[in-house]
């Protein structure tokens, strides 16, 4: 499958989460750009799980950052996932 | 939640040895969003009996104590109040206003369980925050010596941008007593527990003691792909004892028990997906994955390290039977202070669990369909004056 692409997941904390996948070469860029327009990147080194969180959104990864996974909590910003899949690169495929 | 100045008095203790969490004193349990609205749907959905004051009042009753720990004596009202909307906050249950409880009114801006309802019952129309009312009583009780009564009158599962509750003084029923015996489990051979040679227990102790599992800005947990919270073993303790009881006296302790059993496994499912597709799994425990029992055994030492006792394998055999030892369950040892001993097993949680966790591992089709292939039984239980209890599961078909 060509990436980026992204899969949803049912068994996440909410109805509106999915999985994308983007090139491992441009995992950390892209990570770079989420703290820009998101908010700070949170480290837990525990788990090895890095995360930002805002009131709409929480977009998480291990720290190889890729798979990225984006929830969209309190019903989603429709604004903010487009700017998030102008930051992966995702194209929704043709319906 | 770093920032708020109460931080400090909500320092986690852990006691290595049971695997059990403290804080201010208060025996805590880490569920999450999916069984903890399951669990409230099914008490207060009960047509014969009123679920909704079982949760209300076991809610004041829990953290009336709790809350009064937390708070100094020197503490101001309005400082004692803040720190009961910290508290909420930091045990994960979500944003709780208590500025304007003087006034008669307290909101909330985010909600564990309304979350939780939102995922599992998103067709929900009516208020959801039952335990928040309970909650709100205590710390009225705690922080101003008042009797109050508290009432749900928006709530954000109805779409409302914040739930708001309101406050009355003195009318409503009588505040729950409750009497804990201290019980202590008597010592035995602790039998040789059944291992992964590549699952690093110790490991998934130490990271998931380490990590901050405490509200985030918004009051919520969100970790291992569901929102987790922590909740006094007592509050769960005193909503399935009274649940089974009052249930019992209308002739359904059966199905009672059914019941909680049946949301436990679901919660095996539900819960333990989430666990496994989750970041924090993929970052830790799925380097350790060899073969598909692994899976298993990393599911087992999460639970420990989530404070529900200390459960270890008896015996194993992959897709078909898990034998589960539990030398501390918080279920029994809590029906031990609370009550005398019985003649019925009573941890229905963990009963209900064992069957959902070898569902999750080895059972076949979606989730919803991997309810009831397999089927467990406690068969021994400290409620019952025995040493431990065991839980055996086995598929069905």
């Amino acid at each position: 499958m060509k990436l980026p692409f992204r899969k949803r997941d049912y068994s996440c904390l909410t109805r509106l989460t999915y999985k994308y996948f983007v090139e491992p070469d441009r995992a950390a860029a892209i990570w770079d750009r989420l703290a820009s327009e998101l908010g700070p990147i949170q480290r837990i080194p525990a788990v090895r799980v890095q995360q930002i969180s805002t009131p709409q959104l929480i977009v998480r990864a291990t720290f190889d950052g890729n798979p990225i996974t984006v929830m969209q909590r309190n019903g989603g910003d429709d604004a903010q996932l487009a700017r998030l899949h102008a930051i992966f690169g995702f194209e929704e495929p043709p319906a | 939640m770093g920032e708020s100045p109460y931080f400090d008095r909500f320092a986690l203790q852990y006691d290595w040895k049971n695997h059990r969490r403290q804080i201010a004193g208060e025996e805590l349990i880490i569920h999450c969003h999916h069984y903890n609205s399951k669990l409230q749907h099914t008490i207060e959905g009960a047509a014969k009996i009123d679920g909704k004051q079982i949760i209300t009042s076991s809610a004041q009753a829990a953290f009336a104590p709790f809350l009064a720990r937390s708070t100094r004596p020197s503490d101001s009202q309005a400082e004692k109040y803040a720190v009961a909307s910290a508290l909420y906050a930091h045990l994960g249950f979500g944003m709780l206003d208590l500025t304007a409880i003087d006034k008669g009114e307290v909101t909330a801006s985010a909600s564990h369980f309304v979350e939780g309802w939102r995922a599992g019952f998103p067709q929900r129309s009516t208020p959801v925050c039952t335990f928040a009312e309970g909650y709100i009583q205590a710390a009225a009780r705690v922080a101003a010596g008042r009797h109050v009564r508290v009432r749900e009158t928006r709530c954000m599962m109805q779409g409302h941008p914040a739930c708001r509750f309101e406050v009355s003084d003195g009318a409503g029923d009588a505040d729950l007593v409750v009497e804990r015996r201290r019980f202590e489990v008597p010592a035995s051979t602790v039998p040789e527990y059944v291992r992964s040679p590549n699952i690093d227990d110790q490991k998934i102790y130490n990271a998931l003691i380490e990590m901050p599992i405490h509200g985030d800005a918004q009051g919520v947990i969100p970790a291992f792909n569901v929102y987790l919270a922590n909740m006094p073993a007592l509050f769960y303790n005193l909503i399935s004892i009274r649940f089974v009881e009052e249930m019992s006296r209308v002739g359904l302790g059966d199905t009672a028990r059914q019941l909680l059993k049946y949301d436990a496994e679901t919660c095996g499912l539900n819960t333990f997906r989430g666990i496994l597709h989750s970041a924090e799994w993929d970052g830790l425990i799925a380097p350790m994955v060899r073969q598909e029992e692994d899976k298993l055994f990393g599911i087992i030492a999460v639970s420990n390290a989530l404070g529900w006792g200390n459960w270890h394998c008896l015996a194993h055999e992959p897709g078909v039977s898990l034998s589960m030892e539990a030398r501390n369950g918080y279920e029994a040892l809590g029906y031990r202070e609370l009550r005398a001993s019985t003649r019925e097993p009573v941890c229905l949680m963990l009963t209900g669990v064992s069957a959902g966790i070898m569902g999750l591992i080895y059972g076949e089709g979606p989730v919803p369909e991997r309810i009831g292939q397999f089927a467990s039984v406690e068969a021994s239980c400290i409620g019952c004056d025995q040493p431990s209890c065991r839980f055996d599961s086995r598929a069905t078909s």
